[in-house]
């Protein structure tokens, strides 16, 4: 089996941007010649490389021991050669990362780059191969003249695995760690991808924990600058777009369960951090209602709808709790209707139904300006929404 | 906090697991019969958790009986510890300590009542306890990626050696609960997209540590419910298909949190009953796959949990079978495990 290792040492000096790699029966004459000649084991062309199956198998043992004795006596180039020929036959070997780990002081890391990306595109979901990856960038990107190129060129691959493999969870937590390294640089781009297809819920949670973190940093800074007095509202332009997106992907897509979830985290988003005021909150939530039951065409669409419903009124629920002012009391009627209503159609267990109830319940029935009142909240801002109007405090509650 | 469910008196699910009993057993015994295949030599990194899977099934099963078999393995766990580090254990023989694996060998050793044959449990205490981060997370290995299994597997590794005083538990509680989102649930990492099976390692990695206060249980508990499909089976976040692993990640959490019975357990005992293999036993991740001793544990656990066959009962926390816990005498961290 060492001639196997050596062809394909042999492959990369040849190529050294082989890109992509597979793993293929011997008995694929295509590749490996006519039924009965010699396995060759391997082949590459066009940077592109396939292993034999039966091949890999004896290439992985005896890699393997090539590995353990190179690393044994300090054999560099033997232990590189072997570890990438154990990690092309199994991807999550932590020995083989280890290895290659131990000697990166000898590793060209734009090339280690290249093989990592070779490896994740066969090998989406090696959890060691994404990790390793993260190291490697982590050290790439200290320089900073390479760094936005490195970013532009990550940000690629993650795209293309992404659109290879739905709802890909490395490839958007990857995409997430990204966007953290760039933090003092511009703004990472959201993938195309978020405008042709929802079926990426990833996407979607980390678009939201950017505007939660874009509209607590606007916060921080206008509450350090201005003083809570002159706060103009912030965070609203940011918070219209991801909603005007939300809407238009349910409107495209009503049978998918991602934008529903996204559209009702929105939802909580307003409510929880008070960002509409309280005389809309009624308004906005009737208005989702009433499209949501628009909205149920099919099976599909109609599971997904009732429980939108569900969820915003259990946001609601959690908002009229904290939130006692004249205009509740008749809000906290209807909102037990819709309840009502919900539970006929088995909108949700019952006993999650049950927890909501407990929201509604009246507290002393809403006395008028017993708690909090809506009248100390002024401002003329407005969020304008491809769905409507909706009057914004000035006061927002971020911690 | 509800009681131990009692068993199920609905007998499809049931007599579909008893009627395959011992075909799972079968199954089981001959995991490694064929160690020359390509499949067998790709999951090397992966035996300890193999062996961890196949125990645990096996006494489910109530079929953990051959003293050979066991002597066996506890002396191949013996061989797995890393002479580079102060008491970690690899996930094979010859490979790097990490935290996961070293988790796994304790369990197994629990499971065969040998922790008294680990040679100087000090040293994998130590191992562990040097692996905490400054911000109070873990990492498994040398490398240091951090990731909430992580947190989980050492705090229940210490508290199975009572050695939690060897850690900062207040900072590691405080980085599990940064992972939490806006939807009550949890990802691996700080803003991670949330996923049920890290839900799992946070929610029992602060039932171990009495820190469950700071979990919104409603949402949570609620956010775990909906991953229920029409099919019965849990999916581990939106839109993805179901899957039997999440029989026991995320039940076992609905459990630990006491919204166990928000979910349909018929339906769920079916989706798990439909996995197995008719003919050659074992579980695989959905109806008409191919099964696999990762799925066929939690198929089985998952069982267990919800009493919906004759299996030995298994700790939600530990994910131990509960007479290990009450054996070995350790905190059972939920007052309905407590004995009498």
């Amino acid at each position: 089996m060492a001639l196997l290792l050596e062809r394909l040492n042999a492959a990369f000096r040849e190529d050294p941007g082989i890109d992509e790699y597979a793993l293929v029966p011997a008995a694929c004459p295509e590749l490996f010649g006519a039924a009965g000649t010699e396995d060759l084991g391997c082949i590459a062309a066009q940077q592109k490389l396939a292993i034999s199956i039966e091949g890999a198998l004896l290439l992985y043992l005896h890699a393997y021991q090539v590995m353990q004795k190179a690393m044994a006596h300090g054999q560099v180039q033997a232990a590189l050669e072997s570890s990438r020929a154990v990690l092309l036959c199994s991807a999550d070997c932590v020995r083989a990362w280890d290895c290659r780990e131990q000697l990166l002081a000898h590793l060209d890391l734009e090339a280690e780059l290249l093989f990592s990306a070779l490896l994740l595109r066969t090998n989406h979901k090696s959890g060691e191969t994404w990790s390793q990856r993260r190291r490697l960038l982590s050290k790439a990107l200290e320089q900073e003249d390479e760094r936005q190129r490195l970013l532009s060129q990550e940000l690629a691959l993650v795209e293309e695995l992404a659109k290879r493999y739905d709802h890909h969870y490395y490839a958007w937590n990857h995409w997430a760690w990204l966007d953290r390294q760039s933090i003092e640089g511009p703004a990472m781009d959201f993938p195309e991808l978020a405008f042709t297809t929802p079926s990426h819920y990833g996407l979607f949670h980390h678009r939201l924990v950017r505007l939660q973190r874009h509209m607590g940093h606007a916060a921080k800074a206008a509450i350090t600058l201005q003083g809570m007095e002159d706060l103009q509202p912030f965070g609203v332009e940011a918070f219209t777009e991801e909603w005007n997106l939300a809407l238009k992907l349910l409107q495209t897509y009503p049978h998918l369960e991602a934008p529903w979830a996204f559209r009702a985290q929105l939802f909580a988003l307003l409510l929880e951090q008070g960002l509409i005021k309280i005389q809309d909150v009624a308004k906005l939530w009737k208005g989702e209602v009433e499209r949501a039951q628009k909205l149920m065409e099919s099976a599909e669409s109609q599971r997904w709808a009732r429980r939108f419903q569900v969820h915003i009124l259990q946001e609601l629920g959690f908002y009229l709790l904290e939130s006692d002012c004249r205009e509740t009391a008749t809000l906290r009627l209807d909102a037990r209707a819709a309840l009502d209503e919900l539970k006929i159609v088995k909108a949700a267990m019952p006993a999650v139904l049950k927890c909501i109830a407990a929201d509604l319940q009246p507290d002393g029935d809403s006395l008028p300006g017993q708690k909090g009142s809506c009248d100390s909240v002024n401002s003329d801002t407005v969020m304008r929404t491809e769905d409507g109007l909706y009057a914004m405090r000035s006061c927002v509650k971020f911690s | 906090m509800a009681g131990y469910p009692e068993r199920s008196k609905a007998d499809a699910p049931k007599r579909a697991v008893e009627e395959l009993r011992e075909k799972h057993n079968h199954y089981l015994r001959h995991l490694d019969d064929d160690k020359e295949s390509l499949e067998y030599m790709m999951t090397e990194h992966l035996r300890m958790g193999g062996v961890y899977w196949a125990v645990s099934a096996m006494s489910l099963l109530r079929q953990l009986d051959d003293e050979q078999r066991r002597d066996d393995i506890i002396e191949w766990i013996l061989r797995c510890r890393d002479p580079k580090t102060s008491g970690g254990f690899g996930p094979n023989v010859g490979h790097d300590a990490d935290l996961v694996a070293t988790h796994y060998a304790l369990l197994v050793l629990c499971m065969f009542d040998a922790l008294e044959r680990l040679p100087h449990r000090g040293g994998v205490v130590a191992f562990i306890a040097g692996l905490q981060q400054a911000d109070g997370s873990f990492a498994s290995d040398a490398w240091g990626e951090v990731d909430v299994r992580f947190a989980y597997c050492a705090l229940s590794s210490l508290t199975i050696l009572d050695a939690l005083d060897q850690i900062d538990v207040d900072a590691c509680v405080d980085w599990i609960l940064r992972c939490m989102n806006y939807e009550g649930s949890f990802g691996p990492v700080p803003r991670a997209e949330s996923h049920a099976a890290y839900v799992f390692c946070a929610v029992q990695a602060l039932a171990l540590v009495d820190a469950l206060e700071a979990v919104d249980v409603d949402r949570l508990g609620w956010w775990l419910c909906e991953r229920q499909t029409p099919s019965g089976g849990f999916n581990g976040r939106p839109e993805k298909a179901p899957d039997v692993c999440y029989s026991w990640w995320i039940l076992s959490a609905l459990v630990t949190l006491d919204r166990a019975h928000w979910i349909d357990m018929e339906k769920l005992a079916d989706f798990i009953a439909l996995a197995q293999d008719q003919e050659d036993g074992g579980i695989a991740d959905r109806p008409g796959d191919v099964p696999d001793v990762f799925h066929t544990f939690f198929g089985l656990a998952g069982l267990s949990l919800m009493r919906k066959a004759d299996l030995a009962p298994i700790h939600c926390v530990y994910a131990l079978p509960l007479e290990v816990v009450h054996r070995m005498h350790l905190p059972v961290i939920l007052s309905m495990y407590e004995r009498g």
